[in-house]
């Protein structure tokens, strides 16, 4: 079933400069996916490539001066806003939840992690406290936390990265929720570490029939973590399809290029063409926006490219997506 | 030899981060420390290069013992030793162009007059791939491949024969990053510099370095060459960092070691092996005295009493 559909969304941000004079930053420029029940999604790209601005765009945490210019996103069949509003939202912190970034500041200091627990169900939706306080013991045991009903007792100081992790995991998976985002969920964590928290994660998303959407630089995740692939440059979506596949295929040239980077790939083919700046999102080009950086580039690169379709759908946002030899 | 460490320590109040680390770096070669948050590693970096001074133990740096020499002799060595740090914004002095940051190393180690020093400048940027106007701007006009690029070329300014880089290319995007490894590549091949490679990142260390130090808990666990530690690690630790990594290949074939918790606090480290309360193959002489380092093969030791009486650990 269909459980996400997110249609040529647009985010830009205006500002004003010393001089008084408006600047507009075209940060998402058209973001289209879809994701199906039970599903793990990764989305890749670099700093300034709108990951995390899509994430917040899905949780409905988009503040001014961010401002909304175009597209639509439906969760459950229903039609969700990108931006923040007042009302209480129970679909956001239920069906749908994230996993942040840094564990250390993004749990309260000041509140025992059972009480964070409780308070994180009550807030969206009536259960006894009691209920409550079992409902988290249970989330810090399925989230492999040793001695589970004495650790609803510690404070968050007293958790290592790794521990905090989880904590923040069972935050995310106290209400149930059909789809939970994890952005760079174990950025900071050592590899060993990492490992664990990632299969964890693996296995209650598998065991609960959710779905995922794992935001991340990190190549290696998405290549043994995530069913699809969705790779963005400069606020779209420019390569996304089956994970093997699009690794094996690698129909934009900026996905090859991303690839290429990884040092694995530069031990075994030396260094190709590599670098280039991230692009100005206050100037963006005409057409394709990743022509400046492109070693494919051609005239025909000034119009806007095509989406190009393949088996699984997998999709590609260039004019030359078809004929790339594959690498 | 460029450096030779031995019996390194270094604590900081109740912390041993540092506990007796023997290693050398040769002219022109690139040695990876690598390791976990704890290990050491930066604390390592730090101490070679006389940021802060150690507990116990030498350092010796192309000759000279520099173990405690007064800060006014260290300055003159500087020149030749240099170390580049993981955050380019904050290496850098805000208020004061790139031009100048790059200026300033030649005029506190050369006597280099206004007119060389500026042909030594824009020489250094072009050696480093910056355009020549990146000299007149600040660094928050640069981006932090950019900003990094100038930190490697005011290292290079005074033509060091050892640079230190702690976790160089851990803040950048993975295309700039890959633009820094090259960098680094041309200017080991043209200036046979030689260099410590500070990193987390196993698949850069295998890229960049010669030789490894594996650490733990501030020992090291295991060293050898990078192609025999990478292909075949004999010490339980190394074996379960590297099959813990994640190749950026969807087909490639994990083998993950199982591990068991985090690593322990460097306060109340414990008497034998540090690994052994983490470690699947550990059994009670572990816990009984430190592993002495096992030769296993040319260059190539791991610091495991499990391998010294021959017992096949976890490679089976």
């Amino acid at each position: 079933m269909r459980l996400l559909e997110v249609e040529d969304l647009r985010v830009h941000f205006a500002t004003r400069g010393v001089d008084n004079r408006l600047r507009v930053a075209r940060a998402l420029n058209g973001v289209s996916f879809r994701m199906e029940e039970g599903e793990v999604l990764g989305l890749v790209g670099e700093t300034g490539a709108g990951k995390s601005l899509t994430a917040l765009a899905l949780l409905g945490l988009l503040q001014p001066p961010a401002v909304v210019a175009g597209g639509r996103i439906r969760f459950e069949g229903r039609e969700l806003a990108p931006l923040a509003s007042g009302a209480r939202d129970h679909v956001r912190g239920t069906r749908l939840t994230l996993i942040p970034q840094s564990p250390h500041t993004s749990l309260d200091p000041l509140t025992r992690i059972g009480d964070q627990l409780v308070r994180m169900q009550r807030e969206h939706r009536s259960v006894s406290k009691a209920d409550a306080w079992r409902r988290a013991g249970e989330m810090l045991a399925e989230v492999r936390i040793p001695a589970p009903e004495e650790r609803l007792r510690a404070w968050p100081h007293e958790l290592s990265g790794g521990m905090a992790q989880r904590v923040l995991i069972a935050m995310a998976l106290v209400n149930q929720p059909r789809l939970v985002i994890a952005d760079e969920p174990t950025t900071g964590l050592d590899v060993t570490v990492q490992a664990e928290v990632l299969d964890t994660l693996r296995e209650l998303v598998r065991a609960h029939r959710m779905s995922a959407i794992v935001i991340t630089h990190d190549l290696g995740i998405v290549a043994h973590y995530c069913d699809r692939l969705a790779v963005m440059f400069a606020g779209v979506i420019v390569e996304q399809g089956p994970t093997r596949a699009v690794f094996r295929e690698q129909r934009h040239p900026y996905t090859r290029a991303l690839i290429a980077s990884t040092p694995k790939r530069i031990a075994q083919r030396g260094f190709g063409e590599v670098g280039g700046s991230p692009p100005d999102l206050y100037a963006l080009p005409e057409g394709c926006l990743y022509r400046d950086r492109c070693v494919r580039a051609a005239d025909v690169c000034v119009q806007p490219p095509p989406n190009m379709a393949f088996a699984g759908n997998h999709r590609a946002l260039c004019h030359f997506a078809a004929e790339l030899p594959a690498p | 030899m460029i450096l030779e460490v031995s019996g390194l320590v270094k604590q900081f109040g109740k912390v041993h981060a540092v506990n007796g680390v023997d290693f050398h770096v040769a002219a022109g070669e690139a040695v990876g420390l690598v390791g976990e948050s704890g290990s050491g590693k930066s604390t390592i970096g730090t101490l070679v290069t006389r940021l802060i001074a150690p507990t116990a133990g030498t350092i010796r740096f192309d000759g000279h013992d520099i173990t405690a020499l007064p800060e006014a002799e260290m300055r003159a060595l500087r020149a030749k030793l240099q170390i580049v740090f993981q955050d380019p914004w904050g290496a850098l002095n805000p208020r004061m162009t790139i031009g100048r940051a790059l200026e300033e190393p030649l005029k506190l180690h050369t006597t280099l007059d206004s007119g060389a020093r500026f042909t030594q400048v824009r020489e250094l940027a072009q050696r480093v791939h910056l355009p020549p106007a990146t000299l007149e701007r600040f660094p928050n006009e640069l981006s932090g491949g950019q900003l990094q690029r100038v930190s490697i070329a005011r290292a290079l300014a005074t033509q060091p024969k050892l640079i230190v880089l702690d976790e160089p290319t851990s803040s950048l995007d993975l295309s700039v990053r890959a633009g820094i490894l090259k960098l680094l590549d041309e200017i080991r091949r043209e200036s046979g510099v030689a260099i410590l490679f500070i990193s987390h990142d196993l698949e850069t260390v295998e890229l960049v370095t010669d030789r490894v130090l594996v650490l733990y808990l501030g020992s090291v666990v295991e060293q050898g060459a990078t192609r025999d530690i990478f292909s075949a690690p004999a010490h339980p630790y190394t074996q379960t960092l590297l099959s813990a990594n994640l190749p950026p290949d969807p087909d490639a074939r994990l083998a993950r070691h199982p591990v068991i918790g985090e690593t322990p606090s460097p306060i109340d480290l414990p008497p034998g092996c540090a690994f052994a309360s983490r470690c699947p193959a550990a059994i009670p002489s572990c816990r009984a005295a430190r592993p002495p380092a096992t030769p296993l093969g040319e260059a190539h030791s791991a610091a495991c009493i499990r391998i010294a009486e021959g017992a096949n650990i976890l490679s089976s």
